[in-house]
């Protein structure tokens, strides 16, 4: 470990590296660089499980949501005081954050038993020399997936049961997002009906993907970031594969969310790489209440739509902003998740053949425009 | 591309003698021959088909447009698999409208490019948010499924599907599907009725590893009666999720005998969390004539 050099006089390297030494080198120069480089941000905050200051527990961040997956943290925080008290220097930028106490590293998987919080309000943006106070509130990993065999070999199923204190919990809003870029915010690709007295949840016919689950309780009800008194649950191995011919099922346990900093908003993120046009009807009038899909793949039909935009503006524009340039097929419903259905808004972009729609990094296409029909009326 | 430019192209490079280059070129699938029409891309225009056509990929005939296929066409999809799921490019999409009339003489033909052939050599024939489309006396043979319908209207009658993966599928539309033989199939019938409404009468459905396969969201709407089901493991194998139970009255079975008949089903009898299959009253002989041709 070069402590000195990160550290920058002997003394303090000396005091660092007595401090950190066992929590490896990634820890170590995290907090080394932090120690000296001007420009840095700092984090400080508590880790509690059920109001209770968790000792023991560290908080890591991770430059970018592959990194997460991949457990390459770029900043680890000393472990947390008897009070649940951490702090972390790490240089500015945008981290995704989560806060775990368990046996075994720090950076990797969660085991039953291990206590886990991906912060709600991710990613979070820190500026130079500043100072974040971020909360996190723990959930144990209760139970690893059960995968059983299902009859339908051309879908799977994913289900489970979300708790909080030991109980199930009512009335739990769990949805499924084909990827982190709305930073599970939105409507999501497929919405389950609130949980039962038991806490149950189901989707059914779910095409082979995989989904991140993350669940929600607002206790005023209605649409917003959560605020102080809701629930909250991501669940810790997401993404979740979900196979045809399988049935998955989760535990999944709730945090209530406390008192936290920081950058929520509740906003999907805007992108300059997007897809924009107009959603008519025949007649080229304005259809209410309809979204246009971005798919990877040409069959859209019992396929996960990649990009989802927003629903139309009162003039029937929408805009679908895409986290990656690429090739995408576009089409529009007046519903997301499962099948189209009777009666239900449909259409495709017809510019090209196989309805498929290029778009540079940083680019707009413009005037992807569709037209909807209704399915057999 | 239009499949007209590739017409053009076949022709044009067969009058100058250059169709070997044009093949080695890999612009042209080997299978191809002078005279033969190469489409790939969408079908832009109202078009007709007849003779020997060649499918490369996926061909769109787009919304508003009508192919029509003459009787004793053979359409032949060429082999590739670019996404390597085991499954043939060739694809067949009809967004428009689909008129394929085959005669008993002179039916239409479905099927692999390959010498070689075997299920899952193509994709599929998809009908989708179609209004009207009509195939009768066709052969679908070696696809992954021989012809799906999806969102649409559409009558399928006196055709034969065999040695595909699915021989059909269909969710969500107003179907006919009357006096067909559905055999050697691993699935015969794969459907999500979704709100679908129409019947499937009088069709020889034997020899498939399964019959039916109605996989989930399945209601009353489409009638499935007098059909003669015969199949290898299960005449129907309810989908995991198919919770209601499915009226499936007035079919022959190959048997008088109600345990034995009950003996063909993969439905609640088995596994009590899916829907049972109402097969009473049963017919106690073969349906005479049952399809095709």
């Amino acid at each position: 470990m070069r402590c000195g050099v990160l550290s920058g006089t002997a003394v303090r390297a000396a005091l660092f590296c007595l401090l950190y030494a066992a929590a490896g080198p990634r820890e170590a120069l995290g907090q080394a660089a932090a120690e000296k480089a001007p420009g840095t941000a700092r984090l400080f905050g508590k880790i509690t499980r059920d109001t209770r200051g968790v000792a023991g527990a560290r908080v890591l961040a991770y430059a970018s949501f592959a990194d997460l997956l991949a457990f390459r943290s770029a900043a680890v925080s000393a472990p947390s005081g008897a009070d649940g008290s951490y702090q972390l220097s790490l240089p500015a930028g945008t981290y995704q954050l989560v806060a775990r106490a368990q046996d075994g590293p720090p950076d990797g998987p969660v085991p039953v038993g291990g206590l886990h919080a991906f912060h709600g309000s991710n990613p979070f943006t820190l500026s130079p020399d500043s100072s974040t106070g971020v909360n996190f509130s723990l959930a144990r990993k209760t139970a690893e997936p059960v995968v059983r065999t299902a009859a339908d070999p051309g879908s799977g199923t994913l289900g489970g049961v979300v708790t909080s204190e030991g109980a199930g919990v009512a009335g739990v809003q769990v949805k499924l997002y084909l990827d982190p870029e709305s930073a599970f915010r939105g409507m999501g690709y497929a919405a389950a009906p609130p949980t039962d007295e038991r806490g149950v949840f189901s989707f059914d016919y779910l095409p082979q993907s995989a989904y991140y689950v993350v669940a929600r309780k607002r206790a005023g009800g209605g649409p917003g970031p959560l605020v102080e008194g809701d629930f909250y649950g991501y669940y810790p191995d997401n993404p979740v594969q979900v196979r045809g011919g399988t049935a998955v099922e989760i535990a999944l346990e709730l945090v209530t969310r406390g008192r936290e900093v920081g950058t929520a908003d509740g906003r999907p993120h805007p992108s300059e790489t997007r897809i924009a046009g107009r959603i008519t009807d025949a007649a080229g009038g304005v259809v209410r209440g309809v979204y246009a899909f971005a798919y990877e793949e040409k069959v859209m039909a019992h396929k996960k739509p990649a990009f989802i935009s927003p629903e139309v503006d009162d003039q029937g524009r929408y805009v679908i902003h895409l986290s990656r340039p690429g090739t995408f097929y576009v089409g529009a419903r007046s519903a997301y998740g499962d099948s189209p259905g009777r009666g239900e808004w449909y259409g495709r972009y017809d510019g090209t053949s196989d309805h498929g729609v290029t778009v540079a990094a940083g680019a707009s296409a413009e005037g992807i425009d569709i037209r909807v029909e209704r399915i057999l009326p | 591309m239009s499949s007209a430019f590739c017409r053009e192209r076949l022709m044009r490079a067969a009058r100058r003698g250059l169709l070997p280059a044009v093949l080695a070129a890999g612009l042209l699938p080997a299978a191809a021959a002078a005279g033969e029409l190469v489409v790939r891309g969408g079908v832009a225009a109202d078009e007709t088909w007849d003779g020997a056509v060649t499918v490369v990929g996926q061909v769109v005939v787009r919304k508003g447009v009508t192919l029509t296929i003459r009787p004793g066409t053979t359409v032949r999809f060429a082999w590739s698999d670019e996404d390597g799921n085991g499954i043939g490019d060739g694809e067949l999409a009809v967004e428009g409208r689909l008129v394929a009339r085959g005669t008993r003489e002179q039916p239409i033909t479905f099927t692999s490019a390959r010498e070689q052939p075997a299920p899952k050599d193509w994709t599929y024939v998809i009908i989708s948010t179609s209004r009207e489309s009509l195939m009768e006396r066709c052969i679908f043979e070696y696809g992954f499924t021989g012809l799906q319908v999806h969102l649409s209207s559409a009558t399928v009658r006196n055709c034969r599907f065999r040695r595909n993966f699915e021989a059909l599928r269909f969710s969500t539309s107003e179907i006919l599907v009357e006096r067909n033989e559905i055999a050697e199939n691993t699935y015969g019938i794969r459907y999500e009725s979704r709100g679908s409404s129409g019947s499937i009468t009088r069709n020889t459905i034997s020899q498939n590893e399964y019959g039916f396969f109605p996989v989930v969201k399945n209601a009353a709407g489409v009638r499935i009666f007098e059909n003669n089901v015969v199949n290898r493991e299960y005449n129907v194998k309810m989908g995991a999720e198919q919770r209601e139970d499915l009226d499936f009255s007035a079919n022959w079975w190959g048997t008088t005998v109600p345990e034995e008949i009950a003996a063909g089903f993969f439905d609640g009898r088995r596994e009590a969390s899916i829907g049972r299959v109402l097969f009473e009253p049963f017919l106690d002989k073969a349906v005479v004539p049952c399809g095709p041709f």
